[in-house]
């Protein structure tokens, strides 16, 4: 006696064709959330290292005692860049990973003050914002795309005003 | 001799289940690994909300402190310390302590943050000013703790 077993798979072209369809139409949703997945991670690291770069630097502005200690600090740490009507604009750049670098400009920190001025000392109004050269893939957006800003003031008297221990 | 052919179908509708099997676990790694970028995000602008909710707050205590100082600047040396009182009290939110020349104010921001700021008014021969006595940023409501007891392991059985 003489047992056959023949496995017969008859796999129709239709359900290959099917499963192909399928397959491709949900691969490319899938690729597309992946890719969206990857560069929103991407925009929360940015956010993230762009905060703690401007708050430092924030912090580093809250700490001094004079208007020229200020600028003496933003020459050092930035380039200067005349924007008008005797106005400068303070950028320092970045590569991709973070680190500071002109030539592969990624991200540019800047800072814009404006001086107002009062009786008894400066006012200064300091605005700090973070920017990426170009936008994040996936998000239409023309021009450089704003990561991070803040706004504050900072008082410097000119005479008097002394902080205590 | 007898010979037993027996069929087993194993073809039919398999690849179209193993396909939409394959299919839905990567949907549901691509929705995981969306959500978690998602997540991290938000966490990021919450911060960024903090953080700029603070520094409009010193802003505006700056700006508080910049008034109060311009005041102190105008005043006579010869004027009474009520008239500078009652010139100082005319900014808004600036109060006296019991002691006549301790100024306190405070600055509120949205994100239930607040700067208390507190100043000595001093003089000397040139004329009035300010020293910073405190600045201190701090919550406007505190939880209420009060009607709770919390059991808290002691670090022994």
């Amino acid at each position: 006696m003489k047992n056959k077993v023949s496995l017969n798979s008859r796999v129709s072209l239709w359900e290959i064709i099917l499963s192909v369809l399928i397959f491709a139409a949900a691969g490319i949703i899938m690729l597309n959330c992946f890719a969206i997945a990857r560069f929103t991670q991407i925009r929360a690291n940015d956010k993230t290292i762009a905060g703690a770069i401007i708050q430092s630097d924030f912090e580093i502005i809250k700490s001094l005692n004079t208007t020229d200690e200020m600028y003496e600090f933003l020459d050092n740490s930035y380039e200067r860049k005349n924007i008008g009507n005797n106005n400068y604009a303070y950028t320092k750049y970045f590569d991709k990973n973070w680190n500071q670098n002109s030539m592969d400009k990624e991200y540019a920190v800047t800072i814009r003050i404006s001086d107002e001025d009062m009786k008894s000392g400066n006012l200064m109004i300091i605005n700090i914002s973070a920017e990426k050269e170009k936008p994040y893939p996936f998000i239409k957006k023309e021009g450089m795309e704003q990561i991070y800003s803040i706004e504050s003031k900072k008082f410097f008297p000119d005479f008097g005003g002394i902080h205590g221990e | 001799m007898e010979n037993k052919n027996t069929n087993a179908s194993a073809g039919m509708g398999g690849t179209l289940i193993i396909t939409v099997f394959v299919v839905l676990c990567l949907m549901i790694f691509a929705a995981l690994s969306f959500t978690t970028a998602y997540s991290d995000l938000k966490l990021a602008r919450k911060a960024q909300d903090m953080a700029s909710d603070y520094y409009s707050i010193h802003g505006k205590a700056e700006e508080k402190l910049s008034e109060i100082s311009d005041i102190l600047f105008e005043t006579d040396i010869n004027e009474t310390m009520e008239g500078i009182k009652g010139r100082l009290s005319g900014i808004d939110g600036v109060s006296f302590d019991d002691k006549e020349t301790v100024l306190q104010y405070e600055v509120h921001g949205d994100k239930n943050h607040k700067i208390s700021v507190t100043l000595n008014i001093l003089h000397d021969s040139m004329g009035y000013y300010y020293e910073i006595s405190s600045w201190n940023l701090s919550n406007i409501n505190m939880p209420d703790y009060e009607d709770k007891i919390i059991d808290i392991w002691k670090g022994t059985e």
